[in-house]
């Protein structure tokens, strides 16, 4: 017999009602018994927490999101690092067939539809083109404002509704349409209702756009509208309705069905030598990744005064595609004027830049020291990069000086400059 | 952990089909083990974490599907992804809680009820708050071994480590606990502390 209980025995008696003699006579297993309820005490009353169905929904989206996106090789492999390394510019792109968006579910819309206020079902966003907020799988907030070349939202946690919207909207108790054009999908009896103009539109699988002055163009499937509490009137693709006159429709609305047209997923990773990428006439912040749908589509490189525009037609296979080179011509040296409103601007802030002197002196009282900030500036004044050179100087006041030294207001120099601001820190009168 | 269990042929042809690089199997795949797998996640992260760890759990198992060759139930290799996935997943900082459901209980022991047994909110928190103090691995063998009372010679399999090494865990992470939980003045009772 051992002098102690074996661990698992000592488990078995604190759960169950059971008793062993061996207890009675060693103090220490008593104890072990004790502390083994009280844990089994405290574990077994705790309750697991599992997601919400909306949580899930957001996984699923930023999930496929993530899965959509090309696998980035290590950087040592990327063409574009290995072009800059030789001294090239270059910008890549990336295509690859990407999936449809969201498809979606083959359940036949109903054929009858309750047009009453919609217990709206909160959105998730599932792409985003353009202006890039909110983010896919972010829950849409009520009341929030979207402005998009194209963002596409989803009922997450049933996947029974699909809304893109190219334009801009509110998405309230109502969605209110204020620029653009809006398609919904909707896989049950939900209903989108939207408004613009006085005008209430309420629709389900339907493609249609809102004017400000209460028009509505409807391209695809069938749509109610309805003037204040008026009478809902039906209308049916194609048709244009303005204040109850029905007409043909001009045009069509170019709103793409989801699905329909062959999507690649486009990546751009850098732009080396250049300042802003636009992707269809849009900024986009670098590295972008987006759905497009296929065929072509206008990049515009922009450095300072100068600009490229290229057309890049997107296809269905991976492809590599090289910037053009910007000429790098020697910029001309900024006038004297110039330099002069800078020199002036930089002492006037130097109060700023002092400041993270001041935070060092309050821990360290004898802090004295050297730096010299090395500022990119572009030629509209923007400091677009700092170097701090201060050995001895702590971490915290080199952070605080870059961070301070980004935030100065320059005048500009007319071209990119490089531009060296030596700072003596030690206290005044010393 | 049994291999060459026979799998369902749906099943088998989803995981095929997501392997292949279907999204859309891909999705029907989340769906059928997100529930399944945000359970084998608790107490294992953060509650806060959860989302993000479930998240990384399947961009893993994207990634990975290829390799999957089906030695073992496709369910075993998603636990054993999903408990490594858990180790090394880092703690998030300043993350807000999101909206978190109550799992219901599928079975309930006899006994006291879940409502008897269950620590107050406050304690709940505090208890979790001790689990994440743990190491990663002296966590997740407790985690398995006390809380869901899987055996320690599983254990070592799905951690890939012998079962000594796994009774070592366990051991110091008890022991752990318990000093960790005398030292909390809301906890100490559960070992015979001061009230």
């Amino acid at each position: 017999m051992s002098a102690h209980l074996e661990p698992e025995r000592v488990e078995g008696l604190a759960t169950s009602q059971e008793t062993d003699a061996h207890l009675d006579g060693c103090a220490e297993c008593r104890e072990r018994v004790r502390r083994a309820q009280g844990r089994q005490r405290l574990l077994g009353g705790l309750r697991a927490s599992t997601l919400s169905d909306a949580g899930f929904g957001r996984v699923e989206a930023k999930l496929m999101e993530a899965i959509a996106q090309p696998v980035r090789a290590p950087w040592w492999r990327w063409p574009v690092l290995g072009a800059a390394a030789a001294g090239l510019a270059a910008l890549v792109v990336w295509l690859q067939a990407g999936p449809a968006p969201v498809p979606v579910p083959p359940e036949p819309v109903a054929p009858r539809l309750a047009l009453a206020p919609v217990a709206w079902p909160s959105l998730t966003v599932m792409r985003v083109e353009g202006a890039g907020t909110p983010k896919a799988g972010e829950v849409l907030a009520v009341g929030a404002r979207v402005e998009a070349k194209r963002a596409h939202f989803a009922d997450a946690s049933s996947r029974g509704l699909d809304v893109v919207l190219h334009g801009a909207a509110r998405f309230g108790e109502r969605v209110v349409l204020e620029r653009g054009e809006l398609e919904v999908d909707a896989a049950g009896e939900r209903l989108l209702a939207s408004e613009a103009g006085g005008v209430t539109v309420f629709a389900s699988d339907a493609a249609y756009r809102a004017l400000d002055e209460g028009t509505v163009e409807l391209s695809r499937g069938v749509a109610w509208v309805a003037v204040g509490a008026g009478a809902p009137e039906q209308l049916e693709a194609p048709v244009r309705w303005s204040k109850g006159v029905r007409s043909a429709l001009g045009r069509a609305v170019a709103v793409e069905r989801l699905g329909d047209s062959p999507r690649a997923l486009f990546g751009v990773a850098a732009v080396p030598g250049w300042e802003a990428l636009e992707l269809d006439g849009v900024a986009v912040a670098l590295p972008f990744s987006g759905s497009l749908a296929q065929g072509p589509h206008t990049l515009t490189l922009r450095r300072g005064s100068a600009s490229k525009v290229v057309t890049v037609q997107l296809d269905s296979a991976i492809a590599q595609w090289k910037a053009p080179v910007l000429e790098e011509r020697e910029a001309p040296p900024p006038t004297e004027d110039a330099v002069l409103a800078f020199q002036r601007a930089l002492a006037s802030q130097k109060p700023r830049l002092a400041e993270c002197y001041e935070k060092w002196l309050k821990a360290t009282p004898d802090a004295q020291g050297e730096a010299v900030l090395e500022l990119t500036v572009s030629a509209r004044g923007t400091v677009t990069g700092v170097a701090v050179t201060a050995p001895g100087l702590p971490e915290g006041s080199k952070a605080c000086l870059t961070r301070t030294a980004k935030k100065l207001v320059l005048p500009s120099l007319g071209s990119v400059q490089t531009v060296e601001v030596p700072l003596v820190l030690r206290p005044r009168g010393r | 952990m049994a291999d060459g269990h026979p799998l369902p042929r749906v099943h088998d042809d989803l995981v095929t089909r997501a392997a292949a690089g279907d999204a859309e199997a891909f999705r029907a795949l989340y769906g059928k083990h997100r529930r399944q797998v945000a359970s084998q996640l608790a107490f294992l992260v953060p509650r806060e974490d959860l989302e993000d760890v479930l998240q990384e759990v399947f961009v893993q198992v994207h990634r990975s599907l290829p390799k999957f060759k089906g030695k073992s139930a496709f369910t075993t290799w998603l636990y054993r992804l999903t408990v490594h996935v858990a180790m090394k997943a880092r703690r998030k900082k300043g993350r807000a809680r999101l909206d978190l459901v109550e799992e219901v209980p599928e079975t309930v022991d006899t006994g006291p009820t879940p409502q008897d047994r269950a620590l107050s909110q406050e304690r709940q928190v505090r208890v979790e708050a001790l689990l994440q103090q743990l190491s990663p691995k002296k966590r997740t063998v407790l985690v398995m071994h006390d809380l869901r009372g899987i055996d320690a010679a599983e254990i070592a399999q799905v951690l890939e480590t012998n079962i000594l090494t796994v009774r070592t865990r366990l051991f110091y992470a008890r022991k752990e606990l318990e000093q960790l939980a005398l030292e909390d003045p809301a906890l100490a009772e559960f070992f015979g502390g001061p009230r």
